[in-house]
This record gives C-alpha cells, structure tokens and sequence, in this order.
C-alpha cells in the first residue's frame, strides 16, 4: 500500500470512528484536533497494564451484600 | 490582629472570637482583594454582599457570645465548579456563563454550618481539566511567587488565593492532581482525602469515580480544620463513605518517632527523571524524617506510565460520558485545551474503559501492600517548579510530568506540603500518602516536617501583607 492509500484508508477509518461517536460537526470544525484524539485515545489504551486472564475482575468489586 | 490580611501569622483555625472577620474588616479585606486581583485572576465570582451579610452574622453571634468553632468568622473560598446557591458555578466556560444554582453544594452548606464567610468563586481550569488557557470567558489565575508563571491546576484560584493572603482557606477538587498541584506550585498544604470522605454532591463532576473534594490552606492545621467541617457521610453522595466520625487533629504535635515511611524511589528517578532540585528537596526531606525519629526506606512501586495510562483511559472515558451531548452539539463553546481532551474521551472503547479497571485493581493492591508495611509514603509530586504560564510548549511538557495521579485510581488520601524554594524563587513540594480514612495520621506526618522546616512562613511577592 502505498502513503496515498494509507492516507486515505487512515481518512476512511477517523470517518467512520467520528460517526459511531456522534461528532461529524466537531470533525468539520477540528479535524485535526480529531485526528489527534484518535491517536491520543489508542495511545493511552495500548499503554494500560493487561489482566494477568479471562477471571480477572476488574474493579470495583462486585458486591453480594452491603450495598445500601 | 492588624490589618485586614487574612490570619497572616497563626492558623485561622487558631483564631479567637475577636479576630473573627466582622463588617469592617470583611469590608477591608475584599478592598484588598479587588486590587491584588488584577494581578492575580483569583476570582471569579467576589461575592461582597454576601459576604458582608454573613459577617453581620458572625458579628451578632459572637456579641452574644455564641462560638460555633474554629471556623467561625474566617473567610474560605469556593473552587468554581462548586456550587454555592445564588453566585454562578460556570466551571470557568462559556457554556455555563449564565449558570446561578439555587442550593449549596453539601460542603457549602457545611462551612456556613461552621460559620464561614463565603468570600465567592475562585478559578479553574475549564471543567476542572486541560492547562491554563487563554480562550476562555475568564482570564487563567496566576501565581504570585511570580505571575510570569502558572499557578498550577485546576484549583487554580484557591492556591493562589491562599497563598497571596486573600483568604486563609479553600476548597478545591482533585481528579487527576487538582488540589496538590496548585498547592505545590504555590507553596501551600493541599489534601486530596480518602475516595468517599467528603461529599461530591453538588459539585459539577469531572470523572465520578476519580472525583474528590479536598481542603487547602497555608498550615496543616488548617487543613485540618477544614476537613473536620467537611468530612462526613453524606446519604445523598452515592460515592459517600459510611464510618465514625474522628478529630483528625488528633496527631498533630505528635512527630514521627516509631512511624514507618515508605520513600517511593521510583517515580522521580526512573519513570521521570525530576528537576535536580525538586530532587535535593525530597533527598532532604527523607533525611529530615529520619532525624525526627521516623524509619525510612526506599520502595518502588508500579511505574508511573501504568497508573498514567490506566487513570487517563478511566478519566477521559468518564469525562466523555458527562459532556458527550454538549460536544456533539457546539463543540467550538470549549476551549481548545479541554476540547481536545474530551474528544479523546470519544474514542476509548468500553472495552478499553474495563480494561482500566481491571489495571486498577491490581494498582490499587500495589499500593495496599506497600501501605501493610509502612504507615505513610513520601513520594513526589511536581516533578518540576511551575512555568511560564504564556510558554504552551513548557506547560505542555512539565504538567504530565508529576506522580499525583496514582492516587486519584487508588483513592488513599494524598497532600502536598512546601519543600523548598527553587533558585528561581519558585516553590518545591513533596507528596505524602496515607492509609484509607487515616487522614490523622498522614495530617500528623505532615505537620511534623512542617513545625521542622521554614518553608510554611514564606510569603511569595504578591501578598496582601507585602
């Protein structure tokens, strides 16, 4: 694939992440600022430690009883 | 007393009945106020009636003779993005300009209990989020050990406002650092209490399961005193702590002999490498406290990146969940520094947003562990002194660079207290973190380097007294 594919499939990608969130307006007013968000979001994401496995709870723990 | 300045030499919560703020002084000291603030940016919302109507309370109680407490008659300030029934809550945006709740935040209604004077509403950064920016209704508030740099964030205005002399106490709020980083960068003593201690209700929420409300003031024992106003179960807080009420003075005097402190290494040496002298500071605390009796040793805990990484997913996903229909709707109303962060919010799937909370449990047991074996951690906060607050690229650099926000994730109470000054000028602080609802103690610790070090009577060069 060559950088113009790639662009343009990165493009058809961002278009379709803005529409599942609801923020075409935002995408045509802050392109750029979505395109980082983007970048910034999957960043953050990949850098969370992973569970140890599938039985892991995640927090909080779920309560049988105690809860008001 | 002399002069309006607020308690410039004791803590406010030592005052006497005759140094309570009546008409004239409460007169004088917003005067004051409206000057210094032109330099400053502190308030958003200086609330003179009010504040002139609840001195001629405190007046007429105190003439017949009625105490309520330590706080009774002292002037405290409100971070704006909480809300005090009648004076706007904007959270420093243009969206909520216009926004004048009609009843108090929980914590409001507690201070006013105590006899507080509400002096108004202090700045923020937008929602309690981003940097200090330029692009909003307000203008940012500035530091005043030198107005050429930032104040920290986002409780911005309660910093500096302390600091500077305006009032002795304040409330900020505290998701990702937002009390101990304005506390450090303007030299006064922040907490950030247990997850759940003090109420959140009515205040306007960041990311509900980070969000605390905390006291800062110039002297621990304030900090203190204001907690003790504060804390408490509230039935209305789904996040609420249910537990006994407790003086959580009752350690201060009381130093550290025999106490264990946990010095965490890791942060500042390996995950960050922090300004050298921020670096001398903590090096010279650590040995201060094993003068004063204290066994201290080095631990690691879990690198920064991981409880940065996990706190940001959790944090912009439950930003994005509050502000989502307001974002689609007229996104050009936000700022740019918060509006980029939002977005980010929009692209964290629920599997990512579980998957931070799974990485949090194991965090929170790290930490846990660490606190089995030592009484309190004294761990870093500002990895740098405050920059220049128009140099965006600075900012940008040094504001991730600090080691408050593990506890956001883990809820244990966290505060900063003043290590030292910069060459600069500018004010060095340290962390130090305590066991769930052990605020006493961690108060106590915090106290204790306080009485040993100077660092408390600094005045920066913009002070009411100066």
């Amino acid at each position: 694939m060559n950088t113009l594919e790639a662009d343009k499939n990165q493009g058809a990608e961002s278009l379709l992440l803005v529409k599942r969130a609801g923020l075409e307006l935002a995408w045509e007013m802050f392109p750029q600022e979505i395109v980082a968000a983007i970048a910034s979001a999957r960043q953050i994401a990949q850098g969370v430690p992973k569970p140890a496995g599938p039985n892991e709870e995640p927090w909080p723990p779920m309560q049988v009883q105690g809860t008001p | 007393m002399t002069g309006p300045a607020t308690f410039d030499n004791a803590s406010a919560s030592d005052a006497k009945s005759e140094d309570a703020f009546s008409v004239a002084r409460t007169k004088a000291l917003i005067e004051q106020i409206r000057k210094l603030d032109r330099q400053l940016n502190v308030f958003v919302h200086l609330d003179e009636a009010g504040a002139l109507e609840s001195a001629r309370i405190v007046e007429a109680e105190i003439d017949r003779g009625k105490r309520r407490g330590p706080l009774h008659g002292v002037p405290v300030a409100i971070k704006d993005i909480i809300d005090v029934a009648g004076m706007p809550t904007t959270c420093q945006s243009a969206i909520l300009r216009d926004n004048i709740p009609s009843s108090d935040a929980e914590v409001v209604r507690r201070l006013r209990d105590a006899g507080a004077i509400i002096l108004g509403k202090v700045a923020t950064h937008e929602f309690a989020m981003g940097f200090p920016s330029f692009d909003l209704p307000f203008p940012p508030a500035r530091n005043p050990w030198n107005p050429e740099h930032h104040p920290g964030g986002s409780s911005s205005g309660s910093a500096a406002g302390v600091a500077s002399g305006m009032f002795p106490m304040a409330l900020g709020t505290d998701t990702g650092g937002s009390i101990r980083n304005p506390s450090a960068a303007c030299g006064i003593v922040g907490l950030k209490p247990t997850y759940g201690l003090v109420s959140r209700r009515g205040l306007f929420p960041l990311a509900q399961s980070l969000d605390h409300v905390g006291p800062m003031a110039r002297t621990v024992k304030d900090v203190a005193a204001l907690l003790q106003v504060i804390a408490g179960h509230d039935p209305l807080d789904p996040g609420s702590a249910i537990g006994d009420d407790q003086a959580y003075d009752r350690y201060l005097g009381n130093g550290v002999r025999s106490l264990r402190i946990g010095f965490v290494r890791n942060f500042h040496v390996d995950d960050y490498v922090c300004d050298p002298e921020v670096g001398r500071a903590l090096d010279a605390a650590a040995g201060l406290f094993a003068e004063l009796g204290a066994t201290v040793e080095p631990i690691n805990l879990p690198p920064l990146s991981d409880f940065a990484n996990t706190h940001n997913v959790i944090l912009y996903a439950e930003a994005w969940a509050v502000h989502a229909d307001w974002i689609r709707k007229f996104p050009q109303k936000y700022g740019r520094s918060t509006r980029r962060r939002m977005f980010t919010g929009a692209f964290l799937s629920a599997g990512d947003y579980v998957s931070a909370q799974h990485a949090r449990r194991h965090l929170i047991a790290s930490v846990e562990q660490a606190l089995t074996k030592y009484d309190v951690l004294l761990c870093a906060n500002s990895l740098d002194p405050a920059a220049k607050i128009d140099d965006e690229a600075e900012v940008s650099r040094t504001y991730p660079r600090q080691a408050r926000t593990p506890f956001n994730l883990t809820g244990h109470p966290a505060m900063s207290i003043m290590s030292g000054l910069s060459s600069a000028g500018l004010p060095l602080s340290l962390q130090l973190v305590g066991r769930y609802f052990d605020e006493a103690r961690l108060l106590g610790v915090a106290a204790a380097f306080e009485a040993a070090t100077p660092w408390h009577d600094r005045r920066p060069p913009l002070h009411l007294r100066s």
